[in-house]
């Protein structure tokens, strides 16, 4: 028996807050938005139906506190809530909350979420579905020794990674036994940090990986698909900037393989909902299970504009008890997706955040551009959530149109008043081995290794002095003139240079 | 007519401009070109050079010379100067754009996680200086020359708003 939900609770904030606040409103589904004292006047505020504080700006005072957030969806008669990504999206403890407290959880069961989300579970349920996995194990941080022997057993590198772990944190990678030790301490100190949690497995690291993952939908009726895969190797510090549908090196075979591969761990594990199954794929082409996220993910759009398939819609659908409209048959994908995430950051300084208000806003658009954007000219992106503000997503009919059109509509975006990751999109789309789809995991460290990003070439450097000289001259002219003098040449070089320096006095020099 | 000296990344420009009519007369470094130049808003500009089209906007601090111009979405940090001043200030020996970066400061708010360097050592170009942390990711600053440090203003544990001194350098 299928139950329509009437109206969502969306325990999140900006682009991805947006994103599912417009599924509800082409579904009739009435809205609601939380915001904290930071989000006041945020775009999901002002777009939703109805909007409830729920607390400070720190996101533990406020997005990440279950039981307003739980308190919130009874007061305003929420069916059901939706979690986004980050914050409560993956939270076992949150899923069962709202299940006790009878509102829906847009999301797996909560076992499903639980057994997922612990790395070292997740891997032994993937064996036993017969999917490959690379060498590893779990190891004891207090004994030095046995994870040393351990770490030689499977083989130098070796990656270290954060049991509760995900994002990149509570991850290093140790290239020898000498270096082992310190990267394991380090590892385990992130995650116990990060996740409250210091246990670390260690797995077989790959040299120059693929990581393409698969995105699956699965009913609560036993019927369960996969949407294709996404290649995300274009990252830093495991961190995804580039995505894009299908990947430059997937072959109908490979694809078939692994979206059975993803699919046999969904069914093994009860999945119910939409999910991404995430490999690695090594230079042969063999690939290895690594994880399965249990939310929507960022990149999720990529997926949409391939297979026409609203993937918030089917989530809704599927919480909703209804059984999937389409068998695997029935998705086609068409042409390529390219998307570029916008954060707020400085690339050429190790891609730090970069805080402020945004100033000019102006979207690219035309043919093929989609934006999912959770600010506006005079948003404040602060220091209190992630840099990540908006997604600039592309379609074309086939990855050398989708990259022409990425690099047209990134240079139609225009932002001002803080750093942003755009000028490194464009760049990368210059890339001729991005460009040929010549690429894995470590193209960001091989291509930049000192984050030397070039952004302008002679001719904009001459037009920039051009443009400068010009400003500086109506400037000139236009004091002259309300100082009553005729011309510039009248006032001695000497007058001019003193005048300058007591003006540094008084600004203080940058 | 106005000549300016404009320098940005090693290169310098040797401009003269003039008004034309409603455009300018512009010699770069001995080539005349015309360019038609109108603002829309605060800081944004279309700039035609021989009708070549160009988005242009930019940012300055009243009589400062760095300027902040954007060609198309892209950035270019430079320096403008009248060109006879230049010239003085060359003869003078006065080195401004030096003096300017002799201060580190905050280029984000965040809690300062290591100081790894102390007053009176000599720190090499892309040397750690000191790493901050800010919406949860820990963030190198580093020195953009070899200098010596005069003085260390911020010490491990401490917020710091954007823009606070961290270190200066002799």
């Amino acid at each position: 028996m299928s139950k329509p939900i009437k109206k969502i609770l969306i325990a999140n904030r900006g682009e991805i807050a947006v994103r599912i606040i417009r599924a509800c409103k082409e579904l009739g589904i009435t809205s609601v938005a939380v915001f904290s004292s930071a989000d006041r006047s945020a775009c999901h505020v002002a777009m939703a139906d109805e909007a409830y504080f729920i607390g400070e700006a720190p996101s533990a005072e406020s997005y990440l506190v279950q039981n307003k957030i739980i308190e919130t969806a009874k007061q305003c008669n929420a069916d059901a809530i939706h979690p986004g990504y980050g914050f409560l999206a993956e939270n076992a403890g949150f899923a069962r909350l709202c299940n006790n407290e009878k509102i829906i959880f847009i999301g797996p069961k909560a076992e499903t979420i639980e057994l997922l989300g612990d790395k070292i579970q997740a891997r032994k349920k993937a064996i036993e579905a017969g999917l490959p996995v690379l060498p590893g194990e779990e190891i004891d941080v207090s004994n030095a020794s046995e994870a040393l022997a351990k770490a030689k057993s499977i083989g130098f590198p070796v990656l270290i990674k954060a049991i509760a772990g995900g994002g990149g944190k509570g991850m290093r990678v140790a290239d020898s036994a000498e270096n082992f030790n310190e990267s394991l301490i380090r590892a385990s100190s992130e995650a116990k940090s990060a996740f409250g949690d210091g246990r670390v497995f260690i797995e077989k690291f790959l040299e120059n990986p693929r990581h393409i993952e698969f995105q699956i939908l699965c009913d609560a009726h036993g019927q369960a698909v996969h949407l294709g895969e996404r290649e995300c190797s274009i990252q830093r510090r495991h961190q995804k900037l580039i995505e894009e549908s299908p990947s430059p090196v997937m072959t109908p075979e490979l694809r078939k393989n692994m979206g059975e591969a993803a699919l046999k761990i969904a069914r093994a594990s009860n999945y119910i909902g939409a999910g991404t199954v995430e490999f690695m794929v090594d230079s042969d082409m063999s690939f290895y299970f690594l994880e399965v996220n249990t939310r929507l993910q960022v990149e999720h759009p990529v997926t949409e504009m391939v297979t026409a398939i609203d993937l918030v819609k089917e989530q809704i659908a599927i919480a909703e008890n209804k059984t999937l409209s389409f068998s695997q048959d029935d998705i086609s994908c068409s042409g390529h997706a390219i998307e570029c995430r916008i954060s707020a950051e400085d690339p050429r300084q190790g891609f730090v955040p970069s805080t402020g208000t945004i100033q000019d806003y102006r979207m690219p658009s035309g043919p093929g551009v989609r934006l999912d954007s959770g600010v506006e000219s005079g948003s404040e992106i602060s220091v209190y959530y992630d840099p990540l503000f908006a997604k600039l997503i592309v379609w074309g009919k086939d990855r050398s149109e989708a990259i022409s059109r990425m690099k047209r509509a990134l240079e139609e975006f225009r932002i001002s008043g803080l750093k942003t990751t755009i000028g490194f999109h464009r760049i990368v789309m210059e890339n001729e081995n991005f460009v040929s789809g010549n690429f894995s995991t470590k193209f960001i460290e091989t291509e930049y290794p000192n984050y030397e990003f070039e952004t302008a070439d002679d001719k904009t450097i001459e037009t920039a002095a051009i443009a400068a000289a010009i400003d500086r001259f109506k400037n000139e002219s236009r004091i002259n003139l309300q100082n009553g003098k005729s011309s510039r040449a009248s006032i001695s070089s000497w007058s001019l240079y003193h005048r300058q320096r007591n003006m540094k006095k008084f600004t203080g020099s940058r | 007519m106005a000549h300016y000296l404009v320098k940005s990344n090693g290169k310098e420009f040797d401009i003269v401009v003039k008004k034309s009519g409603d455009s300018f007369c512009v010699v770069v470094d001995g080539r005349e070109q015309t360019v038609q130049f109108s603002s829309s808003g605060k800081s944004k500009s279309v700039m035609l050079v021989d009708c070549c089209s160009h988005e242009i906007s930019i940012n300055s601090n009243g009589y400062d010379n760095s300027r902040l111009v954007t060609v198309g979405g892209i950035e270019v940090e430079l320096e403008i100067d009248n060109f006879r001043l230049a010239q003085l200030k060359k003869a003078a020996g006065n080195s401004n754009s030096q003096a300017a970066s002799k201060k580190i400061k905050a280029p984000m708010p965040g809690l300062v996680l290591e100081v790894k360097v102390s007053s009176g050592e000599k720190v090499e170009s892309g040397q750690t200086i000191l790493v901050i942390e800010a919406m949860k990711m820990e963030n190198a600053i580093k020195s953009s020359a070899a200098v010596v440090v005069k003085n260390v203003a911020v010490s491990k544990g401490q917020s710091v708003e954007k823009g606070d001194l961290l270190i200066e350098f002799e």
